[in-house]
């Protein structure tokens, strides 16, 4: 019996020590220590074993348990190690998988962007129609027939009769046509707050003009509501669009449809308005703004004594490309689709 | 517009120290905006941007006069120097002279008659028009130049004795008529415009806009008329619009100069001509003023004031602001009555006017910036522009790429896309042919810029979503499309366009469809039962027409509905206790046979089967895995069973066979 017991424990050990992989140990230990196992069927042979023999044989087949216990147990810990160290990459090379993402139009980028931040003070996101009539083009912003900006040479006309009121059909050369077709919508009853995004269209094309265009036009009619408002509104969003260290200024200009009126500067982001390579005077033109004139509101069907508004208009292209780093040179690649324009945003 | 100010000829007329770059940066915060400042003949020259209703600033006389009221505000002294004649006229002679004048045509004219000697204009005048760019023809009308970029109002010469009548006749031109202006152009004219008669029915100027040959000083020139009109501004932009004369008195006289402005530069051009030339008047000054415009009145409160700038105005301040704009202010209880001066007549019409005169003077600048209070509505705010958001990027998760295309297309591009021109709204004077029709289709210009780019990438997708303009009775209705072209599967592009709009909570269905105007082949797409679209190969004349290379899936449909319906409550189905049974059986599947009919098929067969897929395919044999849940028991194999058997002899009549035994 003893002897057979020694033969077990060479035989357990070498076992032991050869086995590769984790999932073998369990088999491994069942085998020897498991309920049907050697030393369990050894052990039922006890009985008949004479009492000088039942010690020596006892105590060796405890002393096996548990040195067989303790190897097999080491071995685990060994194999564990060495399956977290086998299992070593060569992380410094690229994936072969193919993740691919596509691309939204810079343009998209811009009017996301810009919407965002306008209607966090409560300017409601519209779009009015792009082909509109004279009427709400010109007529009801107080530009009469002979105005420069409604003859052909700047202003585009659809091939349609004419319409006895609303005047010719054109493609709208500015998103203000939506100022007083948003103060029809909200029935005349200020508060109105719109930012209206949309296609405008213009008959010029060169490095700093596409034919078609985006604008966006913010128009706010409250009661009191006066220069010092449509200030703050500019400022914050050049605080919010180029960064919290970029001012905004008014200057005198002149629009048919607001008084007083216009022209609004953000401080160039580089120099902080001092005058610098890029922006020569520490200013950048962003575009044109005023306070809503009487005759504008009253074609809204809104009193000019009760209410007062102001209303800006500038391009999503050019308000965007103004962003340091973004420099394109000339806006017509934004529409010509070369897909390695298109990827590099 | 703009113009060009020597600084040292303003200062002329302005009393002050003021550096130019001092000059330039106030005059722009609150008034004209200086673009540049130029080195012109050694000195400092401003380049101005004057706003078209300020025609009384588009001068020396009327920049300096702005100045003086702007530079006090920054604390910079400056006093505006108006012109005062010097020099006394003394006529003697009174050679013969007639104007007759058409009120409605001409304001005011004033004229008088020089003898001279032609030569060289002195140094300065040169000098100065130089700065100008202008260029220094001759002593005689160098001076009507000089004057009018001095003192704002045009002015002209005629030579006395080419005017045989010594008539001039005020009218309006007959269409047909012609005239030769000096620098040899011939007008056709149509009729209307402002013309000056010899009596003879000959035109002899086209005043305010240009002079005419057969009346033009010339070396041989002993005698001049020196010739003032103050003109319908109205008629003199249509004439000059019309021939595209823009000459600098034109675009000046289009813009309602001042008749008063005419009496200062008629008295400034008389002064440089005696000063200058030693020019003899020989005839006495007719001056035809038909009418001197009445003084305007208006009323603004002080209350009004305040409100609209958002300042608390002190009424010294306003006061002492409108005085330095010359609008002789009176205060009675809160309310202000001023006098509009002549040369603001044009600009100053109403109280709001008022408001940008107190504003910009008192300085823009010095208002502060406070966000208006927004109050906001307990309405519904349009999701639409989130929802298309959405939309965008799970397209570009999908690996497509946004492209912006025009909405106006060639003939050329409808003609490629097998449409009709006459569907499509025209433009009447569009810039080229390039733009000259709104859209009725996306996909013709993704065709486009698919085509330009194709041999750039392997894996090309593209998307555009944009209105297209679809013709009715009125203004056409603006409908909002998505387009598509890829160089993907076809049925890989159907199943991404099923989980894209899935983004937005739509479920869309694919109808297979044997022909289509636009495709090869293809589906119907569908939402709710209607039919919003289509997805397939296009038609092989497309492919050739924009000289595809590679097989390409396109895809169009209108999104409207889609968009404004879109949501996204999903219902919450419990999760079962118990299990699926998942297996997979294996059919062979004549070729004709639709997989998602034998799918449909199946599913039907029992409630039991919540799932069925299509796991693979391989030589005529197709496997479908079905899933079987029963959610108040565990189901066993032998609850499966005869359903299996149902499955199997249902396709079995139907001619498909399954591989292997039930």
């Amino acid at each position: 019996m003893l002897q057979i017991l020694k033969n077990l424990e060479k035989e357990a050990l070498r076992e032991i020590s050869q086995i590769s992989a984790l999932k073998k140990l369990e088999n491994v230990r069942i085998k020897y220590l498991g309920r049907n196992g050697s030393l369990s069927k050894l052990s039922k042979q006890f009985p008949q074993l004479s009492n000088s023999q039942k010690k020596e044989i006892g105590q060796k087949i405890n002393y096996l348990k548990s040195a067989l216990g303790q190897v097999l147990e080491k071995k685990g810990k060994e194999l564990e190690q060495a399956g977290s160290n086998l299992a070593q990459e060569n992380l410094d090379q690229p994936s072969q998988a193919i993740n691919r993402f596509g691309h939204l139009h810079l343009v998209s980028q811009a009017i996301e962007e810009i919407a965002l931040i306008f209607s966090k003070i409560g300017f409601e996101r519209v779009r009015h129609p792009e082909v509109d009539w004279e009427w709400f083009a010109f007529e009801t912003l107080n530009m009469p027939k002979d105005h420069p900006a409604r003859d052909e040479w700047e202003t585009l006309f659809i091939d349609t009769p004419q319409d006895k009121k609303m005047g010719k059909m054109v493609l709208t050369p500015h998103t203000s046509n939506g100022q007083v077709r948003e103060m029809l919508s909200k029935n005349s009853q200020p508060p109105i707050r719109m930012i209206n995004i949309a296609k405008c269209y213009r008959r010029q094309q060169d490095i700093t003009h596409t034919v078609m265009f985006h604008q966006f036009e913010g128009l706010l009619i409250d009661k009191n509501i006066h220069i010092g408002h449509l200030k703050g509104v500019f400022d914050y969003f050049a605080k919010n669009f180029y960064g919290p260290e970029v001012k905004s200024r008014i200057r005198p200009f002149n629009f048919k449809f607001t008084e007083p009126s216009f022209e609004v500067d953000f401080s160039c982001s580089i120099c902080q308005g001092k005058g610098c390579r890029t922006c020569k005077s520490g200013w950048h033109e962003v575009g044109g703004a005023g306070m809503v004139h009487p005759n504008v509101l009253k074609a809204g069907g809104i009193d000019p004594e009760v209410y007062t508004g102001f209303a800006f208009g500038w391009g999503i292209e050019r308000t965007y490309i103004m962003k340091s780093g973004i420099k394109i040179p000339d806006i017509r690649i934004l529409y010509q689709n070369d897909i390695r324009f298109l990827e590099q945003f | 517009m703009n113009i060009l100010i020597p600084y040292k000829w303003l200062l002329q007329y302005l009393d002050t120290k003021a550096t130019p770059e001092q000059i330039a940066k106030y005059l722009s915060l609150c008034g004209p905006s200086v673009e540049r400042i130029s080195n012109i003949e050694e000195e400092p020259v401003f380049d101005i941007e004057v706003t078209s209703n300020r025609v009384d600033s588009m001068s020396v006389l009327g920049i300096a006069r702005e100045t003086a009221v702007i530079l006090p505000q920054f604390g910079i002294p400056a006093i505006f120097k108006p012109y005062k004649q010097k020099i006394k006229i003394d006529v003697k002679k009174n050679i013969p002279l007639t104007i007759k004048n058409n009120p409605k045509l001409c304001k005011r004219i004033m004229a008088m008659v020089f003898e001279v000697r032609l030569g060289v204009s002195s140094p300065l005048i040169q000098k100065r028009l130089k700065q100008l760019n202008m260029r220094p023809l001759n002593n005689i009308v160098d001076i009507t130049n000089y004057v009018m970029s001095e003192i704002g109002h045009p002015a002209h010469v005629f030579d006395y004795d080419k005017i045989k009548s010594h008539t001039l006749i005020i009218r309006e031109s007959k269409k047909g008529e012609t005239a030769i202006s000096f620098d040899n152009k011939k007008y056709n004219l149509l009729g209307g415009d402002i013309v000056i008669d010899d009596g003879t029915g000959e035109i002899i100027d086209l005043p305010g806009i240009i002079g005419t040959k057969n009346s033009v000083v010339s070396p041989q020139t002993k005698r001049f008329i020196f010739f003032l009109e103050t003109n319908n501004h109205k008629k003199i932009r249509q004439t000059s619009m019309m021939h595209g004369i823009r000459t600098v008195a034109a675009t000046l006289n289009e813009k309602a100069v001042d008749p008063e402005l005419a009496q200062i530069a008629f008295n400034r051009g008389v002064e440089l001509f005696i000063e200058n030339l030693k020019a003899k008047p020989i005839s006495k000054l007719i001056d035809i003023y038909p009418q001197k415009p009445a003084s305007k009145r208006l009323n603004i409160s002080h209350q009004f004031l305040k409100t609209k700038v958002g300042v608390d105005l002190k009424k010294e301040e306003v006061l002492r602001i409108f005085k330095s704009l010359g609008f002789k202010p009176k205060l009675n209880h809160g309310l202000y009555t001023i006098e509009v001066p002549s040369w603001r007549n044009y600009d100053i019409n109403i109280k709001e006017d008022l408001v940008e005169e107190v504003a910009r003077i008192y300085g823009y600048h010095n208002i502060p910036s406070v966000l208006p209070d927004i109050k906001h509505s307990i309405n519904t705010f349009d999701k639409r522009f989130y929802w298309e958001q959405k939309l965008k990027n799970a397209l570009k998760h999908s690996s497509f790429t946004e492209i912006y295309s025009y909405s106006l297309i060639a003939k050329d591009l409808i003609e490629k896309a097998n449409l009709k021109e006459k569907g499509h709204l025209k433009l009447k004077n569009s810039l080229s042919e390039e733009w000259e029709y709104l859209r009725i289709f996306l996909l013709p210009s993704l065709l486009d810029a698919y085509a330009l780019n194709e041999a750039k990438k392997n894996h090309l997708a593209l998307f555009e979503i944009a209105n297209v303009y679809l013709k009715q009775a009125k203004l056409p209705k603006e409908e909002l499309r998505l387009a598509l072209i890829t160089n993907h599967k076809l049925l890989n592009t159907r199943e991404q366009l099923k989980l894209v709009f899935k983004e937005i909570g739509q479920k869309l269905e694919f109808k297979p469809i044997p022909s289509h105007p636009q495709l090869s082949q293809g589906f119907e797409i569908l939402s709710k039962n209607k039919i919003i679209g289509f997805l397939g190969y296009p038609k092989a004349n497309l492919v050739k027409n924009f000289c595809l290379k590679r097989k390409v899936v396109v895809a169009e449909l209108g999104i409207d509905n889609l968009i404004s319906s879109a949501k996204l409550a999903h219902h919450y189905q419990a999760i079962s206790k118990y299990n699926h049974i998942i297996e997979d059986l294996t059919f062979t599947v004549p070729a004709n046979k639709s997989v998602n009919k034998l799918i449909a098929s199946i599913k039907e067969t029992s409630e039991l089967i919540t799932r069925v897929e299509f796991k693979d395919k391989y030589k005529g044999r197709i496997t479908i895995t079905i899933y079987y849940l029963n959610r108040t028991k565990q189901l066993s194999n032998q609850d499966i069973a005869p359903i299996r058997k149902n499955i199997v002899n249902k396709l079995a009549s139907l001619d498909i066979q399954l591989v292997g035994t039930v």
